[in-house]
This record gives C-alpha cells, structure tokens and sequence, in this order.
C-alpha cells in the first residue's frame, strides 16, 4: 500500500481528505515509511553548523509570514509572545481551510488575499512550529493540521517546487516537523482506548 | 404525526436516510420534503455495497443506510419533490423554499457545504444537528475528535446562523463511541444525530415550543477534517495490529 498524501502539487489541487478508504494497520504503515524516506532523503541537506543566528525580534518581523515563522520556529513556544500565539492559531484556520499560508499577516482571517505563500520553505518552519507545540501541549486539533502541513511540505519536496530558496536550517526545520508528527502519532496508538461500547 | 410547520430538504446521504426513516418510524412526517438531486456521488453519500450499508437496529426501529429518501418517502405515502438543482444557495432553492408555509426547515444537506447568508435570510428557520457535543467540538469531523481526546460522541440541534455551529443550543446528547468507528462517519454519526432530532421535534410537537439546552454555545476554536492517519489512530489505538514499526 502507499501513502498518498503527498503525491502531486498540493498547492494547486490541495487534498480534501474527504471520506478516506480505511486501510489498517498497512495505511499507518505506509505513512511511516513516507515520513522515514522523506527524513532519510533530506538528511545531508541539514544544517550541520551549532551557532545559533541572532534574529530579529517577531514583532519586528510583522507582518511578513516568512520572517514571522523563521522566528517563531526557532522560539520555545512556551516564551510566545500572546501576539504570537494568536498568529499561529489564526494561521492553523488559514491553513485547514485552504491548505495554504498568505504572504502577509492579516488578523483576524489572515486571508490569502490572492498571495498565498508558494515556497516550500515557510510551511516547513510552520510544521517545526506545530511540532514544538506539541512536545509541549499536545493537541488533536494542532496535530491534525501539522500532518496535513507535513503532506504539502513533502510534496513540494518530492515535486522539486518552491525548494529552490530551502536553506539547510529549512530542511531541519521539516525534519523536525516529521520527527514531531511520528512521536506525537506514536504517543496516541499506545493510548489506552476509551471504553467503548 | 404530521408537523404542519416543519418540513425537510435533504440530499440523499446516510444522515437524510437515517433521518427519514426515524422519522417516520415515529410517525413524525414533515409537511413537506424537497431533495436534493445530484447525477454524481456528493460527500456523505454511501457507495452500494460498501461496509456500512447493512441494517442496524435501533431504539426507533431498524436503520437501513441502503434505502434512499425517495424510496422511504414513497413507501410511506409521503409527497416529496425535487429541488430545481442541488444547490441549497441556489436562488431557484430559495424560490421553491419561499413557497412552502412551513415556518422550520430541517435541513441534511451535502458533506461540505454552508448555508450563505442569503439562504438564512430566505424566512425560514433552518434546523440542523450539528454530529459533535456544543460548544466543545465545532466544525468538522468532530465526533472523531471527541472519540479520540475524551472517549465519547455526541450531537447538538441547533437553528443554523451564519455563524458555523453558532446557533443557541437546543437540545444535546453525548454517545459512548462504537465498537467499530469505521462506521462513525456513515451510520453510528446518522444515528446519533437522528436520535438528537427525533428529542427535538417530539418535544416541540409535545411542549409546542423548541427545547433549550440551557448551555451557552461559546465561541470555541473549531475542529477541521480529520486527517486519514488520525483516522486510523483512532481505529487501531489498543488494536494488537495497530501501525507501529
């Protein structure tokens, strides 16, 4: 069985996600094996330099979504400021709904307004982000949006569209999306189940 | 019973079939029902044949998702017509809508689609139950969500407002999940949902007003549909041939 989610260019024909066949236990296997050969794939593209670069601040970043998340995905998510925290609650909204980010933040919609975000690199710092967020609050819904996020960033990958400008902290980044969803997915199949009837 | 100002406009989805048959099982019948016609499959309709399709036995009788809402109609005497397309924002909808009395409208429609606001203008009251427990799970999916966060299920009647899931909560119920949550999205969801609106229209018909549930429907972050692997967490979770490496 393969995983198909992240076949084809998801910005152009986004998935819906609609109504999905039931596959088993070999669908969950075959969206692990997606995962593991995109992270083995972009394993030497990864930064491998320790300094940390000094940024600027998020609020000098506003309103531009690619300077916004660069800084955010390299914030603990416990230290947001509460402008922060609205932004990436706003753009979860954004992004379950047209599975794409705009260029520029505008609350409270923060609409595409005709310019989403076509570059690869923004929505693997958005997946970084959500995946730190769940190592420290997880969340079905916020979990729910990275996979989807993870879909459209390997797809672009694996299409070689928008990766043009991916820097090696970019791909570390989508590294760390992947590594998130899989230990968060994991996290949730050891879960005893509720009693059910 | 017949509901003099209370009639239906359905797609033919597991939820309308589900509906119609409670409905007239409980000799509740709508004064009036319009369907919605579609020449391709439309989110919610159930494939022939497909897990899902068999009967399911019920408080009010026997749930058969194989029967569709024209079928049920006709077996029960009831006068339904087509809607001039399947488009519930359409203005021939509204100009067919506009010529029944009924005050209320219990509306199923097609997976995916809101009601604009010039539909909710139209002079009528659309009544809707939302497959989640309000305020907690808005949006999509949320039955799924609330199986896999909580452990339980739920429904909600509402009267549809622009603002999604908005409306004051009318009456609520919470569900125990299924054995199998495979059928979540085509008949244990219908069920629930049927059993919240047959509580609601008998208690209108009986008390001559509509319930309130006596909960503030809260603004909530809402819920999106839910992803394929979550899915399946939430059917394999505790399964020994769950997807692990």
């Amino acid at each position: 069985m393969r995983y198909v989610y992240t076949d084809g260019d998801p910005l152009e024909h986004p998935q819906t996600y609609m109504y999905p066949p039931y596959g088993g236990a070999d669908f969950l296997a075959a969206w692990r094996q997606d995962r593991l050969e995109c992270l083995r794939d972009i394993e030497p593209l990864r930064a491998v330099s320790t300094d940390i670069p000094v940024q600027p601040t998020f609020d000098a970043a506003w309103p531009d979504t690619e300077a916004c998340l660069r800084i955010l995905s390299a914030t603990a998510p416990t230290t947001f400021p509460e402008r922060a925290e609205e932004t990436i609650r706003g753009l979860i909204r954004r992004f379950e709904i047209s599975k794409k980010l705009p260029q520029t933040l505008v609350p409270p919609g923060y609409s595409l307004n005709r310019a989403p975000i076509l570059a690869a690199a923004p929505y693997a710092r958005f997946a970084a982000i959500l995946s730190r967020r769940q190592a420290v609050r997880p969340s079905a819904r916020e979990l729910n949006c990275l996979l989807k996020v993870n879909d459209t960033v390997i797809s672009l990958f694996r299409s070689r569209r928008g990766v043009e400008s991916m820097t090696p902290e970019d791909y570390d980044a989508m590294a760390l999306g992947l590594l998130g969803e899989l230990a968060e997915v994991d996290r949730l199949l050891r879960e005893r189940p509720h009693a059910v009837v | 019973m017949p509901l003099s100002d209370v009639m239906m406009i359905a797609g033919d989805t597991s939820r309308s079939r589900c509906y119609l048959q409670a409905l007239c099982a409980r000799r509740l019948f709508p004064s009036a029902l319009l369907i919605l016609p579609s020449r391709q499959s439309r989110p919610g309709q159930i494939a022939a044949g497909s897990p899902g399709t068999k009967p399911v036995a019920c408080d009010w009788g026997v749930f058969d998702p194989s029967v569709s809402v024209e079928e049920t109609a006709a077996a029960q005497g009831l006068s339904f017509a087509a809607a001039p397309n399947g488009d519930i924002n359409s203005p021939e909808l509204r100009e067919a809508l506009s010529g029944h009395a009924a005050a209320v409208c219990v509306y199923s429609g097609f997976g995916g689609v809101l009601l604009r606001p010039e539909i909710l203008a139209c002079g009528k009251r659309f009544l809707h139950v939302h497959g989640g427990w309000l305020p907690d799970y808005k949006g999509s999916t949320t039955n799924h969500f609330s199986a896999l966060e909580q452990g339980f299920c739920g429904a909600s009647s509402l009267f549809l407002t622009a603002d999604i899931d908005g409306g004051g909560i009318l009456l609520r119920k919470k569900f125990a999940v299924p054995g199998d949550v495979r059928l979540l999205d085509h008949v244990y969801d219908a069920l629930f949902r049927t059993e919240v609106l047959l509580d609601t229209l008998e208690y209108y018909a009986r008390e001559g007003k509509w319930p309130a549930a006596g909960a503030e429907n809260a603004k909530t972050d809402h819920y999106y549909i839910m992803h394929p692997v979550l899915r399946h967490v939430l059917a394999l979770r505790g399964d020994s041939k769950k997807g692990d490496a």
